[in-house]
């Protein structure tokens, strides 16, 4: 009788053990297959942000500049100019198109391959900047001729969306959320 | 052959020489019904009004996103006629929101 007691208590431990061992098995593979997912996520982030240096900041970030340089250099002619035409202001407007248009192909399309979010963003905020800059050329009512006009018109204007463009550049961590069209 | 004419006078601004941004431009393809007009014509004659200082490639993009991505860039060209009516020089601005639509949309 005591036997047949001690075998069955023994039974029970074994029972235990064993539950306890696939219990340990089973979260063994759970947290190692989060680990695994973990991982890759962070690798491949990783990566992202190592091409995103490699393809845009390394290689092409200099067309952000000259872009600025461009399309600044083509709204000083308004400066000191009290008799510009129509004509020639929107002769200017499209210089500036051309502008854009050169820096969406050799600049932000790459962005394309990094991040779409990313690219939608930082193309709209330089249509942004370009429609804005087509309104301040259209009115006429506006003296852009005038020193302290083009400083708060044109200057300030276009060096508040190169920070906040710039910005978008320095914020960006890899993933989608990173960055927001304000 | 079914054609209608697309007058984008109509949705011209009191007073304003400009159709830019991406609102506006979807503010003109959702009142005029834009994409009916494609969708119910064989040809769209597309006038562009007289004494325009500039259509933005904004505007452009977001008025022509879905007959663009439908027709294509051949078919576009095929279906629509633009005549202008002015001397601001439009084609770049569409080239470009053409090519924005179908890169974005087709590409990598």
């Amino acid at each position: 009788m005591i036997n047949v007691l001690l075998t069955t208590e023994l039974s029970v431990f074994e029972i235990a053990e064993k539950l306890a061992t696939i219990t340990i098995a089973v979260s063994t593979l759970i947290f190692s297959f989060y680990i695994y997912n973990y991982q890759l996520k962070k690798d491949n982030k990783s990566l992202k942000l190592d091409w995103y240096r490699l393809i845009i900041i390394e290689s092409k970030f200099e067309e952000f500049f000259v872009f600025f340089m461009r399309v600044n250099s083509s709204l000083e002619k308004i400066k000191n100019s009290p008799n510009i035409t129509e004509d020639e202001k929107s002769d200017i407007n499209q210089e500036v198109l051309e502008h854009l248009l050169k820096l969406r192909l050799e600049f932000v399309s790459l962005l394309l391959a990094v991040d779409k979010m990313l690219y939608d963003c930082v193309l709209h905020q330089f249509d942004e900047l370009y429609d804005s800059i087509t309104i301040k050329l259209a009115d006429e009512d506006l003296n852009l001729f005038d020193k302290d006009v083009y400083e708060d018109e044109i200057t300030k204007h276009i060096s508040s969306y190169k920070t906040k463009i710039l910005k978008m550049f320095v914020d960006f961590k890899g993933a989608n959320d990173t960055h927001k069209v304000n | 052959m079914k054609e209608e004419i697309f007058e984008l006078e109509t949705y011209r601004a009191k007073g304003s020489k400009v159709f830019t941004g991406r609102d506006k431009g979807k503010y003109v393809r959702v009142n005029s019904k834009f994409d009916e007009i494609e969708k119910n014509n064989d040809k769209v004659i597309f006038k562009i009004p007289a004494n325009l200082f500039s259509i933005n490639p904004s505007f452009f993009e977001e008025l022509l996103i879905n007959v663009v991505l439908k027709l294509g860039k051949q078919g576009f060209i095929e279906k629509y006629e633009f005549v202008n009516e002015g001397k601001y020089k439009f084609e770049k601005p569409l080239n470009e929101a053409i090519d924005r639509i179908l890169r974005e949309n087709n590409a990598l």
